[in-house]
């Protein structure tokens, strides 16, 4: 009997494949390439090199390198990138997916459904557009810091404060409810000259989001400071770092948020529906250029009097500029607006859109300034002034 | 051979949570989207009752399984002939739950074993556990790895839990109504929760009779709470659209996970709990159709019966084509409209109705 039990234990031999017989990715690129076809290039580690890298030898050699293939769609895509490599592709691993610019505008439905199907991907990974080049150069730009560049993007992201792995979940969540449209992050090469080569790559930055409509085609981006407002306004922003000018101090100061919330209420009056949202944080300053003594109350209340006014201004902006601009709902509006008013919802929903260009918004912020750092007034500060 | 009562609650809460929670949510969810776990709390209700029922009904005639009171009660031929329907029921299981154990380990493990190893391990590994001690292994079995299941959920559900956003259940009972979360709630409760009825026949094997219900409700009223919650946790994680479509939805719960950029990939987790849950639910089925039809035909060893049926199921597991689309048709023709109204509760309450009048009658 310990015979068969034992016999249980060894099915799993069937499926072996030895550690040296996979190629493991980390990133992944999706372009358009020609005649309908898309492009899918992947990023290998190269496991050696990985090793070398630790001791100090880190200049001898990339510690990846890139492989692709093309076809109608990705299964078939990935068939002609095996072609080229000597060893399966293993995806288990893989953070990062990143799509180029054209295909987003495209659309992207049409190739998302491997990405939930596939027993062997993980949905949480970072999704990321690619402007300004193709997926395929950004996975062969390298980053300073970072072993593997891919890992390198899906940081910077959450350096940002932005939703970091998440971020592929969100947008399937967002693609498949009718009070929210999709948004994903976008990433730009960084380069140090004008020619579109290898050499002059010189890493990568987050630039801003790219904005879907319903169809999954991208229509257009928020850039950075609008990106953050925009995070913010879902609540799910981490960092952020708010520079205002305080005017009774002349210039600027900087806050550094410990904290970050955001709560959305909609009311309805009437036929018009409105949404007050009230951004919340708590933070830090850091830099202080104004003249003011901030061991004052009156001082505090001034800065943070301010910060809020200038969150206010940017939020405002952000959602102004989509409500006119794109007229799609990225920020979730509908969907707050169901889970209140259920009823109405249903009535109005087939045509949110529409709707959503309509609303009137209204912004408060709450800000509370917790520590200010080292020093009161700032110490090259004039004794009479 | 006897079981405790300790181990009769495991045994219910084992062979319950696995199969509910990995196979109903989907489905559940994709009719009453995010007050799905409504429904699932109905249908446990439902589920517990059924419990309640059989249970008692089973410490009424404490020195005899079901076949052989529902003779009594009933007399020998119409009371054998209602078991009839128990016998296929227990037959029909076996085969098809091998089949979905087998499908789901080599989607989620082990792409390239052919499912004919794995039934076949499977089947012997059955009629192992049917030699070396029938019901009394089980719910030693049970005994032992139920706390183990209970903790791998709870594990699970913990690592979870900064993932969700419990805005995903509103707007609740708005967007459905109290038909559409009844109508949701009936597969659940038809399919997994009706299916602790068997507590039954296993009345006969305890040690203490008068402890059965209250142990198999509780092991079934674990078993739906950890499935409620598995389904709120389900709509925190993914909102309530997504998970219609998902075949495996709590499983791919536990593949979102990631805590600190270092606790990842404890999807083998939940292989582990369907394992051990689907393996006990397997050799439950496994010793009522033996016994089962060692008693209706008056034979004397019934693990004889095993080596019968093993070629059957083995066959039966191997040549469904695509066990998605059998299990709808028996699903949509046999279980809901037969199996839960005749064998989850009109039989039970018969047998309990006319018992009752027969005992009354008796006494004057």
């Amino acid at each position: 009997m310990i015979l068969v039990v034992s016999l249980f234990f060894l099915t799993g031999c069937w499926d072996r494949t030895e550690l040296n017989d996979l190629a493991i990715e980390l990133g992944w690129g999706i372009d358009q390439a020609k005649n309908n076809k898309i492009e899918i290039s992947a990023q290998f580690i190269i496991p050696s090199k990985m090793g070398m890298g630790q001791s100090g030898r880190s200049g001898t050699g990339k510690t990846f390198f890139i492989e692709s293939g093309t076809g109608k769609d990705t299964l078939e895509a990935v068939q002609m990138m095996q072609t080229k490599l000597s060893r399966e592709v293993f995806r288990g691993h893989r953070r990062v997916i990143v799509i180029g610019e054209q295909l987003a505008r495209n659309g992207l439905a049409p190739i998302l459904d491997t990405y939930s199907r596939d027993p062997d991907i993980r949905i949480r990974a970072d999704a990321l557009i690619v402007k300004g080049g193709t997926a395929k150069e950004f996975l062969e730009a390298s980053s300073p810091l970072e072993d593997i560049p891919a890992l390198g993007a899906l940081k910077e992201h959450r350096q940002m404060g932005g939703l970091g792995d998440m971020s592929f979940l969100h947008f399937l969540i967002a693609a498949t409810s009718d009070g929210t449209s999709p948004t994903l992050p976008v990433i730009a090469i960084n380069r140090s000259s004008k020619q579109p080569n290898q050499k002059s790559m010189r890493g990568f930055q987050i630039v801003n989001t790219a904005i879907f409509n319903k169809d999954l085609k991208m229509i257009g981006f928020l850039n950075v400071k609008e990106s953050t407002s925009y995070y913010w306004i879902i609540n799910r922003l981490t960092k952020q770092t708010l520079t205002a000018n305080v005017p009774q101090g002349n210039r600027t100061a900087s806050l550094f948020f410990t904290k970050l919330g955001s709560k959305i209420n909609p009311s309805i009056q009437g036929h018009n529906i409105k949404f007050d949202i009230v951004l919340s944080g708590e933070g830090i300053i850091r830099e202080n250029n104004t003249n003011l003594d901030l061991t004052r109350p009156k001082n505090l209340t001034l800065l943070e009097h301010a910060f809020e006014e200038k969150a206010i201004k940017q939020a405002l902006q952000t959602i102004d500029r989509v409500q006119k601009q794109y007229g799609t709902d990225i920020f979730g509006l509908g969907e707050v607006f169901h889970q209140k008013y259920p009823s109405q919802w249903k009535e109005i929903k087939t045509n949110w859109a529409k709707q959503f260009q309509k609303v009137q918004v209204t912004v408060h912020a709450n800000l509370t300034i917790r520590r200010v750092g080292l020093s009161g007034p700032s110490l090259l500060l004039k004794k009479n002034e | 051979m006897k079981i405790s009562g300790k181990q009769i609650f495991w045994m219910m809460f084992t062979f319950e949570v696995g199969n509910s929670l990995l196979l109903t949510l989907s489905s559940t969810i994709r009719e009453a989207k995010q007050d799905a776990w409504i429904s699932m709390a109905i249908a446990g209700l439902v589920g517990v009752a059924i419990t309640f029922f059989a249970a008692t009904l089973g410490s009424q005639y404490p020195n005899q399984t079901m076949i052989e009171y529902s003779q009594t009660i009933l007399g020998k031929w119409f009371g054998k002939l209602l078991m009839i329907s128990y016998l296929l029921l227990w037959y029909s299981a076996v085969g098809i739950i091998i089949r979905e154990f087998g499908d789901f380990m080599i989607t989620a493990l082990f792409h390239k074993t052919p499912l004919w190893i794995i039934v076949f391990t499977t089947i012997l590994l059955l009629i192992f556990l049917m030699y070396q001690g029938g019901v009394e292994g089980i719910g030693r079995l049970s005994e032992i790895i139920g706390p183990i299941v209970l903790l791998m959920i709870t594990i699970i559900l913990i690592l979870a839990v900064k993932d969700m956003d419990w805005h995903y259940i509103l707007p609740i009972y708005q967007d459905t109504g109290l038909s559409t979360i009844f109508k949701a709630s009936y597969t659940p409760m038809a399919s997994f929760f009706g299916e602790s009825v068997m507590i039954a026949m296993f009345v006969f094997f305890m040690d203490k009779p008068d402890q059965s219900p209250s142990r198999a409700m509780g092991g079934i009223g674990l078993a739906v709470s950890m499935v409620i919650i598995g389904t709120l946790a389900v709509i925190f994680t993914y909102g309530p659209n997504l998970p219609s479509g998902m075949l495996y939805a709590f499983y791919r719960m536990s593949r979102f996970i990631s805590v600190m950029e270092f606790i990842q990939n404890v999807d083998i987790l939940i292989v582990i709990i369907w394992f051990f849950s689907i393996f006990i639910k397997l050799a439950l089925y496994t010793f009522l159709a033996c016994y089962g039809t060692a008693q209706w035909c008056h034979l004397k060893d019934w693990r004889k019966v095993v080596w019968f049926l093993a070629p059957i199921w083995f066959i039966m597991a191997v040549k469904i084509k695509n066990i998605f689309i059998f299990a709808q048709y028996f699903d949509k023709f046999y279980l809901l409209p037969f199996v839960f109204p005749v064998n989850m509760v009109g039989i039970p309450l018969l047998l309990l109705a006319v018992g009752w009048i027969r005992r009354k009658y008796a006494k004057t």
